[in-house]
């Protein structure tokens, strides 16, 4: 293939890299400084406010209530959402394009929309707010990640193997452990740490619903800004961009892998 | 009904479709038989039904003197080779061929020895460790028939094993699939609806159109003494001739008075009680009309007609003459006939045996539309037009 001369590919990827990375950069090596006030100059590299970081028992138990809610959150909308893709994939009945533009909606509606109404829900059950709600909360738009990718996946499930796993004579049981789920794996993978990132980085869905003793880390970084020592949270940031970023190449790396193992 | 593997009375609908109605045959045991007939005719949905992946709405499936109709798929002594092979993408070969008596739970070392020994059959032991997608269309269709032969069913089903393969593929295939029958003996249905395939591997046929079985039996007596318009018309390529019985010249023949041909008069071999007045439809295949520029030999049980000729397609291994008689296009396929393209002759006699026409039982004119031309001109229906 002959070389692109264009440049105009160069200065987008260009464009694109200062305008989302630049300020994470900042924030990177701002990190790193020890100085008290961002904007005071360098001062030479230091893991100082990292050590700080992980000394403070707030931030500690905000990340641990952000794991709990993050892996249940999960854990609920991987199995809701693998069913309701298969429900959607396999009926195309009018029920099921309707679920199905339900899922999608649940996406793309504005997160304050969705904290206030379920807030109000929650309100008028007599719910007492806290991790059980936030869990509740992050679940309904987990489950639209998981089902959007298993979803993808299934396009190209050959529905024939288990056609042919029950002529060879197995039962259920074993068709969904050896036939189905090892091919919907990297769908289903993909939709977790979509959804496990989604639910750890969210912030105003889970500001309306959480409760006292169920500050999640969102949270108690929007109140560390307005009240404390920001600066810890730099260190904090890079740590969270460094996941995302590894989840990021996980899922990527998962979703890509299609077509790779299909005849 | 006798047999290894019967079908009895099958009916089958999908919503308000029929796809099959009341449908019934028997397989005898260690024999090819095939299931024929183009898309949409219920075959497959047949061998489904046999698998246990489809059931009946009315009628019961015998193998061996055992109703299986009720049976779940696991619980038959059938496998399938599935039309696009269906082998499990996230496994190996060897995992593949191992699903079944893994499932059966065997001892771990008799699944290791059988999948060895299933392997070698289908020369694929170098490729043990691939998966499917790294194998051609051929192998990963020899993986499929280990898969199945390796559960020792005593019926193997193939739903149109061959179709996803080029023909030069198809041809080796089909030599395969005749010796591993040889070799293992059970009893196999095969879906096709490629009629050569059908034709060169099985013991008996069963065209299927429309739900139905239009005619059963082996593939010459098929091909030869076809009883409807559909089955003359789908496999091969045939002429259709419509007349009138004008006289019955003796127990065997009777003289038919052609439609389309001006005053045209044919001599017809008959197995059947018919009448002076009776409509009759007569199929004479192409490669048994011959064809001469000069005036052949008459002869008492010969039929002579003279033509123009229409259109000459030269195919390699035989020549297709297209030969207007009246209204009426025949068409004539010959071998050895490069001097009728030399010469390029306008008139042509063409002559066929009276043994060589047969009459249809069924005749349907929607059938026409099977054949490459539509050999006659459209007309209205006549009064004398029975179906026999």
């Amino acid at each position: 293939m002959e070389k692109c001369k264009s440049k105009i590919p160069f200065f987008t990827t260009l464009g694109i890299m200062l305008l989302f990375y630049l300020p994470m950069l900042v924030v990177a090596v701002d990190s790193f400084n020890p100085g008290r006030y961002s904007g005071s100059g360098w001062n030479g590299f230091s893991m100082r406010w990292y050590v700080k970081l992980v000394q403070d028992q707030d931030v500690i138990s905000a990340l641990i209530n952000s794991l709990i809610i993050g892996l249940s959150a999960t854990a609920t909308a991987v199995i809701l959402g693998t069913l309701a893709a298969f429900a959607i994939h396999l009926y195309t009945d009018k029920l099921q394009k309707v679920h199905r533009l339900m899922l999608i909606t649940l996406l793309g509606i504005p997160d304050i929309l969705m904290g206030v109404s379920l807030l109000l829900f929650f309100i008028s059950l007599k719910m007492e707010l806290g991790l059980f709600t936030i869990f509740l909360a992050h679940v309904t738009f987990c489950t639209s990640f998981v089902a959007m990718t298993v979803l993808a996946r299934l396009q190209d499930f050959d529905f024939s193997t288990v056609e042919a796993a029950r002529d060879l004579g197995a039962g259920w049981a074993i068709i969904i452990r050896r036939v189905i789920i090892p091919q919907i794996a990297p769908g289903i993978i993909a939709g977790a740490l979509l959804a496990f990132t989604i639910s750890i980085d969210d912030f105003v869905i889970t500001y309306f619903v959480y409760g006292p003793g169920s500050t999640t880390l969102s949270v108690y970084i929007y109140s560390m800004m307005k009240h404390g020592t920001p600066v810890i949270i730099n260190a904090l940031s890079v740590i969270l961009i460094i996941v995302t970023f590894i989840m990021a190449y996980a899922i990527n790396k998962l979703m890509s892998r299609k077509n790779e193992n299909i005849a | 009904m006798a047999g290894f593997l019967s079908f009895e009375n099958i009916s089958k609908k999908f919503g308000r479709q029929t796809v099959l109605s009341d449908v019934s045959f028997s397989v005898e045991k260690g024999k090819i038989f095939s299931l024929l007939g183009p898309s949409g005719c219920g075959k497959t949905t047949l061998l489904r039904i046999c698998a246990g992946l489809e059931s009946p709405d009315s009628g019961r499936v015998i193998l061996d003197g055992k109703d299986i109709t009720d049976l779940v798929p696991n619980d038959r002594p059938v496998n399938t080779v599935f039309q696009n092979y269906a082998l499990f993408p996230h496994m190996t070969i060897w995992e593949n061929i191992a699903f079944g008596p893994r499932v059966d739970k065997r001892p771990k070392q008799e699944i290791a020895s059988e999948v060895e020994k299933y392997l070698e059959m289908i020369q694929m032991t170098s490729h043990a460790y691939k998966k499917p997608a790294q194998l051609s269309g051929g192998m990963r269709q020899r993986v499929a028939l280990a898969r199945a032969l390796i559960n020792h069913p005593q019926v193997l089903l193939l739903d149109e094993p061959l179709a996803a393969l080029d023909l030069k593929l198809r041809q080796r295939m089909l030599v395969e699939l005749d010796e591993l029958h040889d070799k293992i003996g059970i009893t196999f249905v095969y879906v096709t609806h490629d009629q050569s395939e059908a034709m060169s591997i099985s013991d008996d046929v069963a065209v299927m159109n429309r739900g139905i079985i239009e005619q059963m039996g082996p593939p010459a007596e098929i091909y030869e003494a076809p009883k409807s318009s559909f089955v003359a018309a789908f496999i091969g390529d045939t002429n259709f001739f419509d007349g009138t019985v004008t006289e019955i010249t003796d127990n065997d023949y009777s003289r038919v008075q052609l439609e389309n041909m001006g005053n045209q008069q044919m001599l017809i071999f008959n197995d059947r009680r018919l009448n002076a007045g009776d409509g009759v439809h007569v199929s004479i295949r192409p490669e048994k009309i011959d064809i001469s520029a000069e005036p052949p030999a008459t002869d008492r049980k010969k039929n002579i007609l003279k033509g123009h000729v229409e259109d000459i397609i030269y195919m390699g291994n035989s020549t297709k003459f297209w030969i207007r008689v009246g209204r009426q296009l025949i068409s004539v396929q010959k071998q050895h006939s490069a001097f009728l393209l030399d010469q390029k002759p306008i008139r042509f006699w063409l002559a066929w045996h009276a043994d060589n026409g047969y009459i249809l039982d069924n005749y349907q004119d929607a059938d026409r539309s099977l054949l490459p031309i539509n050999v006659t001109e459209p007309q209205k229906p006549e009064k004398g037009h029975k179906q026999k």
